[in-house]
């Protein structure tokens, strides 16, 4: 590793002191009542919590929790573009996705990985289509995500998070972007995968030459209002039917998060009608 | 009107207040904004902990990783600090590589943890000369509104004190470490050390726990770090406009009091998790 100078850096070599153990063990799929690894059935989403307007100096920002997976985004702009281009009829966006350090089972790096490059991409082809980029000619619009804790579906957390802290911001959309992932594995479909069912898992009864026909893992994003899907992410073998399968369960999982999105963003328009009818009561006040 | 002057005169609308030994946002010269500590919500971390002081918002996360020591240290582990202002926090800052407030801030949290005796390097060594812990201890702001120091060092020592390490020894024969992850050690930490920053606006008066505003008006930041017992650790006093000794005996005094508030800030907190 070629030495950050910018940064304070421990030794050239360390490893995680559970690193054998968490690459090398399967993780059973289901209990023995038949319930996953945390109780849940296997098309139950994680509880979910989201607020907005928790960053004060960006335009708008929001955090949200599935569970234990943690992300927060702000947003900024319309603003300057970054590079003095040619004029642009059409606004743009720009968009990164980090992983904290610390939010991964293995540290992460500071600087961007690949990983964390390919979701960057991908969040900005789900949110591009939703927002009225013709509406803010020759500016553009910012929107940094950082995943906190990733215990599973972090890209959904982000995109969820992403479109919720565009709304903050008042920024004009077509519809909100509402994201869900959903894991297949050996005939079981599962809701909302949590790290320890994202990654390997073996299924009982079966010996280890046989490996089972179908697995992997889509992430789907969904414009509830306009039935659109402005971004799909596939990892896995799977067959048509199957995929199709996973998919109307996303949207599914999708629709049902929305009313817990349409109720964040009502509650974050009245604090910030509070707020500008205090100012305003000052105003009076001073005037009278 | 109001809002119209301030942005266009920032010093004179704040000269009107400080004459009143007021501050636009209600406090008084020395005061301090509320601070709130959260700890040990991130279960993929080793030890962490959230401070919000005021609106200045920062996550610290511990990640502990084994290495070998370096070969003139031979019974010394490493702890690693850092400080991270990514784009999110605020609107002057940009991705890329770490600002000079972040390399700044990130050398302060060094000299912090390595002043203060806080964590002793000795006691993170799992077998001389062969196995040693590296603690990397990320300090990410979330939101940034003025005194990043404070906030980090308030962090850093809170994720600290949450860190609980699993069990290593090292196998004599095979050289392999065995690890029960099932148990955890809380880190021993010895000290705790906390920061506390003063901007010098006006190139007289002194304000305590600046907001961004006021540091984009300072002629000066001073930030003074304390133990328990009461001694300085370190004056951080980096030129800006020159300020008299009572003043700097003065920002002193108030630091003391401010660590005892925070330290038992991080009892209560700790407490109430233990509970």
């Amino acid at each position: 590793m070629p030495v950050d100078r910018m940064r304070i850096c421990g030794p050239e070599e360390t490893r995680h002191p559970l690193v054998l153990e968490l690459c090398g063990r399967p993780v059973r799929l289901f209990q023995d009542d038949g319930t996953r690894l945390d109780g849940r059935s296997a098309d139950q989403i994680r509880p979910m919590f989201m607020k907005c307007g928790v960053i004060s100096h960006a335009q708008g920002s929001a955090y949200i929790e599935m569970d234990r997976t943690k992300a927060i985004c702000a947003v900024y702009g319309p603003r300057e573009f970054g590079k003095r281009e040619d004029f642009s009829i059409k606004g743009r966006l720009t968009c990164e996705f980090k992983f904290a350090t610390f939010s991964c089972k293995i540290r992460r790096q500071q600087q961007q990985d690949a990983e964390e490059k390919e979701f960057s991409q991908i969040l900005l082809q789900s949110l591009s289509p939703a927002v009225c980029l013709h509406k803010f000619p020759k500016a553009q619009v910012d929107i940094y995500v950082m995943v906190l804790e990733n215990d599973g579906s972090a890209l959904s957390a982000a995109l969820t998070c992403g479109s919720l802290a565009l709304a903050d911001a008042g920024i004009e959309m077509y519809d909100m972007v509402v994201a869900c992932s959903v894991k297949h594995y050996c005939k079981s479909t599962l809701m909302d995968p949590s790290a320890s069912e994202e990654s390997e898992l073996e299924p009982e009864g079966t010996s280890t030459e046989e490996k089972p026909a179908e697995t992997g893992l889509l992430t789907v994003a969904y414009m509830p209002s306009l039935n659109q899907l402005p971004g799909m992410l596939q990892t896995g073998e799977m067959s048509i039917a199957t995929t199709k399968q996973m998919m109307k369960a996303c949207i599914d999982g999708c629709n049902r998060i929305y009313p817990l999105i349409q109720q964040t963003l009502m509650k974050s328009v009245e604090r910030k009608l509070k707020a500008v009818n205090l100012y305003n009561a000052d105003q009076e006040e001073k005037v009278s | 009107m109001a809002a119209q002057f301030k942005r266009i005169q920032l010093d004179a609308y704040y000269s009107k207040y400080l004459q009143r030994g007021r501050r636009p946002d209600g406090r008084a010269l020395d005061a301090f904004r509320k601070t709130i500590l959260n700890v040990g919500s991130i279960r993929t971390a080793d030890g962490s902990a959230l401070v919000r002081l005021g609106n200045t918002t920062v996550v610290c996360g511990v990640k502990a990783e084994l290495a070998a020591p370096r070969p003139d240290a031979p019974t010394k582990g490493y702890v690693v600090p850092n400080v991270e202002l990514p784009a999110m926090c605020g609107p002057d800052f940009r991705p890329g590589p770490p600002a000079e407030l972040a390399q700044v801030t990130s050398q302060l949290m060094l000299d912090v943890v390595r002043h203060s005796g806080c964590v002793s390097e000795e006691r993170l060594c799992v077998a001389d000369g062969e196995l040693v812990w590296v603690l990397y201890c990320d300090v990410v702001c979330l939101a940034y509104d003025g005194n990043l120091a404070d906030a980090c060092v308030v962090a850093l020592l809170a994720a600290l004190t949450n860190t609980r390490l699993p069990a290593v020894t090292l196998d004599d024969e095979t050289k392999r470490e065995r690890v029960d992850a099932d148990v955890r050690v809380p880190l021993d930490v010895l000290s705790y050390p906390v920061a506390t920053s003063f901007a010098v606006v006006d190139e007289r008066v002194l304000l305590a726990d600046p907001n961004a505003e006021e540091e984009s008006l300072a002629t000066a930041v001073v930030t003074v770090v304390t133990l328990e017992s009461g001694q300085l650790c370190i004056v951080h006093k980096p030129g800006g406009s020159p300020i008299a000794l009572e003043e700097m005996e003065r920002c002193i005094e108030l630091s003391l009091a401010r660590a005892k508030q925070i330290r038992q800030l991080e009892k209560e907190t700790r407490l109430s998790l233990e509970r």
